[in-house]
């Protein structure tokens, strides 16, 4: 016992140094709700609990909540991960969140454009092929940053976050350009016509809510992350290059390989994340599907503080907290601002001692090939 | 003539340190400088002279214990609270910036309020000091376009400019040629004139010797003894060093030098800036022979080895190594054809220091098929690897430890233990001993000589002379990127390879 103990010291100590720190951050949150005039408790109890006389679930108090929590989970744990990846090779992929895009509007072509009789093998196949066609778009996006990087030292954070523009408009005007005529523009926004039913995949009901399956392909992408970090060599390889590009070079790593690796992972995840919404949710490709699921990975990845199990459990948390969140405004009559602040400020505390592990980090291998 | 003052100038008493994670550095340490004397602080590595002096300059707090100066207590809680009492260091590794000029480097900090005006004052009593104390700097240089010794000199400025009267000196001739550091300790004689207090931290026992009025010996965070340098010889100063005798003599067995292992043909090779720092070198190393390569550090030898080990591009010329060229070929084939690199930088390069000992034993064999199948990893094999080395090479440490909390011998240990279980043909050891006691120097020394006995080839580059005499069967002297001639090590003294490293061609 002392010995599993003594072995886990270093992950039991950020457990509740991050634990502590989210503490923290529902403090200062509450004082400064009780500072504007509202009860900090109250809200509180309304954001994870719900008020049942005004009709809001909150997080978890009731199976409408729960299920949007764990539907935005996915999305962010996914994310997460992909941020993840990135972060422990020392890459910083902000990108994730165009590869979201390109992928769902991958995800939406092959699922609008084929067809297949339902109930049939085809149909699998067909479902099938436009998640991974949603994946290849996701990492394709990616290795252009990604390359630029390796062959021309292009900053990826700068290249990443322009790719990201040049995604979310490129599919507005595609859709735009090539839907909306045939759709009309529909009280949902842009947004394409459905996908063959198909590619569609069910939602499951149970209790009068829908739950999203995507928590399937999120749940398998994690436990590929687990191995590829924990068992592979390339994961090994990650560590070595994420704290010593030199010392990975020395031990005969191939730098530029293991950065390519981590960005395509990412990319192939954030087509996932897109073709969960295409595939899995919306059933078409609607322009504003995200509220920032991409750039929400980066606190997922540094609450979870670079460990799967620590970024499954993070993106449960922002997930119940924006969603948490929604409840305030009705029950306590708070404006949406101040909610969305104590969100902000929550998240930032809570994001905060992972960020500075990796600043540390990267001051420190700065400071080596500077000598 | 040393003169001998018994006034105390600043005393430290009973200084204890302790680290967050529980190591004793410094176990109530007591000693007294006085004014005006040249202090060596004796001690080898990790014996606590540099905690005890980073105390005394304000970049740590002891532990326990009190700091007097002229009878009365102080408490520092920075650097500049140390400079404001008149107490200044110049460190090991200077504390300049490169792409100012040295009187920028020394206004530097200083309140400017005047700029120009200022400036000009600065100039005017640094100019003042540099000439009463022979301190030759051109103070509108830029840093980086100064030898080692000139940036020394303009650190010893800026102290001198702040009105410090105590001067730590932390090993401060490891860092210069032989001729730069006689210069030195002249500086030092004459700063002491001057009425300064000079504290030399050192590992050099003739330097404290020559220069030294008192010196204190500390060892394992005590401090072992103060003496009057005249009343001892180099003998006793070393027994109280280390505790024990003299090192013992390295054992060579005879071995005939077999095939050549590795071949390095006229090769030419660019610094980080662009400089040529390594010209139309050309050697080879056979099987069962050591080869030296002596010099100050710096004049090519780092950027010789990275580019036979595959980590800097050859500008021209071939490498073979067992036969085969590996001109700027990657590290992973160069590993291949049985070639392993202690290399010089030990934390920024042989290890990774956020991983564990045991992934850091595994570096470079990760692709091995002992340690994975090309895909995954085998954890067991890597436990085991781990605890086998660990008792193989008395490495003080468990397997999961991060390699970071090691002490620098337990991390030489840990990448010698690496790079010989690669069983490899060609041995490239760049400082292998640098910063380890002597217990571990000998350690090191020991296992290197091992493989030369069982038929290996070794490449072994220091600027310890008497490592490389003692372990060489062929020595190069490297000067300014070039061989200044490859000799047997009985034909060289000390004398002659002074010369030689500092650019002097003998016959």
């Amino acid at each position: 016992m002392s010995d599993i103990l003594r072995r886990n010291r270093g992950r039991i100590l950020r457990t509740l140094e991050s634990a502590a720190i989210i503490a923290f951050g529902f403090v200062v949150s509450g004082a400064i709700m009780f500072a504007v005039g509202y009860d900090p408790i109250a809200a509180y109890s309304a954001m994870f609990f719900g008020n049942k006389e005004r009709g809001m679930q909150g997080a978890f108090g009731g199976i409408l909540g729960i299920s949007s929590t764990l539907r935005e989970a996915t999305f962010i744990i996914l994310t997460g991960l992909a941020a993840q990846m990135a972060f422990s090779a020392g890459v910083f992929n902000i990108g994730v969140e165009g590869a979201m895009y390109v992928g769902a509007f991958a995800s939406f072509l092959v699922g609008y454009l084929f067809d297949a009789p339902a109930g049939s093998i085809l149909s699998i196949v067909h479902a099938l092929v436009a998640i991974v066609a949603a994946m290849i778009a996701g990492l394709a996006w990616i290795y252009v940053p990604a390359f630029l990087k390796i062959k021309r030292g292009a900053n990826e954070v700068v290249t990443t976050i322009m790719l990201n523009y040049v995604a979310t408009y490129l599919t507005e005007l595609l859709v735009v350009k090539f839907f909306l005529p045939t759709t009309g523009v529909p009280p949902g926004g842009i947004i394409t016509p459905e996908i063959s039913p198909s590619a569609m995949i069910p939602q499951l009901e149970l209790f009068g809510a829908k739950f999203n399956l995507g928590i399937i392909p999120t749940a398998i992408a994690a436990v590929i992350v687990f191995i590829v970090v924990k068992r592979s060599v390339i994961g090994y390889s990650m560590r070595a290059v994420g704290a010593s590009p030199d010392a990975a070079k020395y031990g005969g790593i191939d730098v530029n390989k293991v950065i390519l690796f981590v960005m395509l992972a990412g990319g192939a995840m954030g087509g996932l994340a897109g073709a969960i919404d295409v595939q899995f949710t919306g059933y078409r490709f609607n322009q504003a599907f995200s509220p920032g699921y991409g750039s929400s990975g980066i606190p997922v990845a540094l609450i979870g503080r670079l460990d799967v199990v620590g970024v499954i459990l993070a993106g449960l948390f922002m997930s119940a907290l924006h969603i948490g969140a929604q409840s305030i405004q009705p029950v306590t009559g708070m404006p949406r601002e101040v909610s969305s602040l104590i969100e902000g400020v929550i998240v930032f505390s809570a994001a905060l001692p992972g960020a500075i592990d990796i600043i540390r980090t990267y001051l420190k291998r700065r400071g080596v090939k500077n000598e | 003539m040393p003169r001998l003052n018994s006034e105390t100038h600043i005393r430290m008493e009973d200084i204890q340190k302790v680290y967050p994670d529980g190591v004793k550095a410094l176990r109530g340490v007591t000693v007294d400088f006085r004014r005006g004397e040249v202090h060596g602080l004796l001690g080898e590595n990790g014996a606590g002279k540099s905690t005890l002096m980073r105390i005394l300059f304000g970049q740590i707090r002891q532990s326990g214990g009190r700091i007097l100066i002229d009878g009365s207590q102080v408490g520092f809680n920075s650097p500049k609270d140390a400079i404001a009492k008149r107490i200044g260091m110049v460190f090991q590794h200077f504390m300049l910036v490169p792409s100012f000029t040295g009187l920028e480097n020394i206004v530097l900090g200083l309140d400017v309020k005047g700029q120009s005006d200022f400036q000009n004052g600065v100039r005017g009593r640094a100019l003042d000091f540099a000439e009463r104390l022979g301190l030759k700097v051109d103070l509108d240089r830029v840093i980086e376009n100064m030898p080692m010794g000139e940036r020394q000199r303009i650190e010893i400025l800026k102290l001198l400019v702040r009105n410090v009267n105590l001067l730590i000196l932390d090993e401060p001739t490891s860092a210069l040629t032989p001729f730069e550091a006689d210069e030195l300790l002249k500086i030092m004689k004459k700063l002491r004139g001057d009425g300064k207090t000079i504290v030399f931290v050192t590992h050099k026992l003739k330097e404290a010797l020559s220069i030294c009025d008192r010196i204190t010996v500390v060892r394992r965070g005590l401090r072992i003894d103060t003496v009057y340098a005249k009343d001892v010889d180099l003998r006793a100063l070393a027994k109280m060093m280390v505790g024990k005798e003299m090192l013992p003599e390295v054992r060579k067995e005879v071995t005939i030098p077999g095939k050549v292992l590795l071949e390095v043909r006229a090769l030419s090779v660019r610094s980080d800036t662009g400089n040529e720092a390594v010209r139309n070198v050309t050697f080879e190393v056979r099987a069962g022979e050591v080869f030296g390569i002596a010099g100050v550090a710096g004049n090519g030898q780092k950027e010789l080895v990275e580019a036979i080990t595959g980590l800097r591009e050859v500008e021209k010329g071939e490498v073979f190594v067992n036969g085969v060229k590996t001109t700027n070929r990657p590290p992973k084939d160069v590993y291949d054809l049985g070639l392993a690199h202690v290399a010089e930088d030990r934390f920024g390069r042989a290890v990774v220091p956020t991983l564990s000992v045991k992934d850091n034993l595994i570096l470079g064999l990760q692709f091995k098929d002992q340690f994975s199948d090309g895909l995954l990893m085998k954890p067991s094999a890597v436990e085991e690897n781990a605890r086998t080395q660990i008792r193989d090479y008395s490495i003080m440490a468990t397997e999961d430890t991060p390699v970071k909390s090691l002490s620098g011998g337990n991390v030489q240990r840990v990448v010698i233990a690496r790079e010989f279980s690669k069983s490899p043909l060609l041995i490239v050891a760049s400082q292998p001993t640098t910063g380890l006691d002597i217990s571990a120097t000998e350690f090191v020394r020991n296992e290197l000589i091992k493989m030369r006995g069982k038929g290996k080839a070794v490449l072994l580059v220091s600027s310890e002379l008497d490592e490389v005499l003692a372990l060489s069967d062929r020595v190069a002297v490297m000067y300014e990127g070039e061989f200044m001639g490859v000799s047997r090590p009985e034909e060289l003294d000390n004398e002659k390879l002074g010369l030689l490293m500092g650019g002097v061609k003998v016959e």
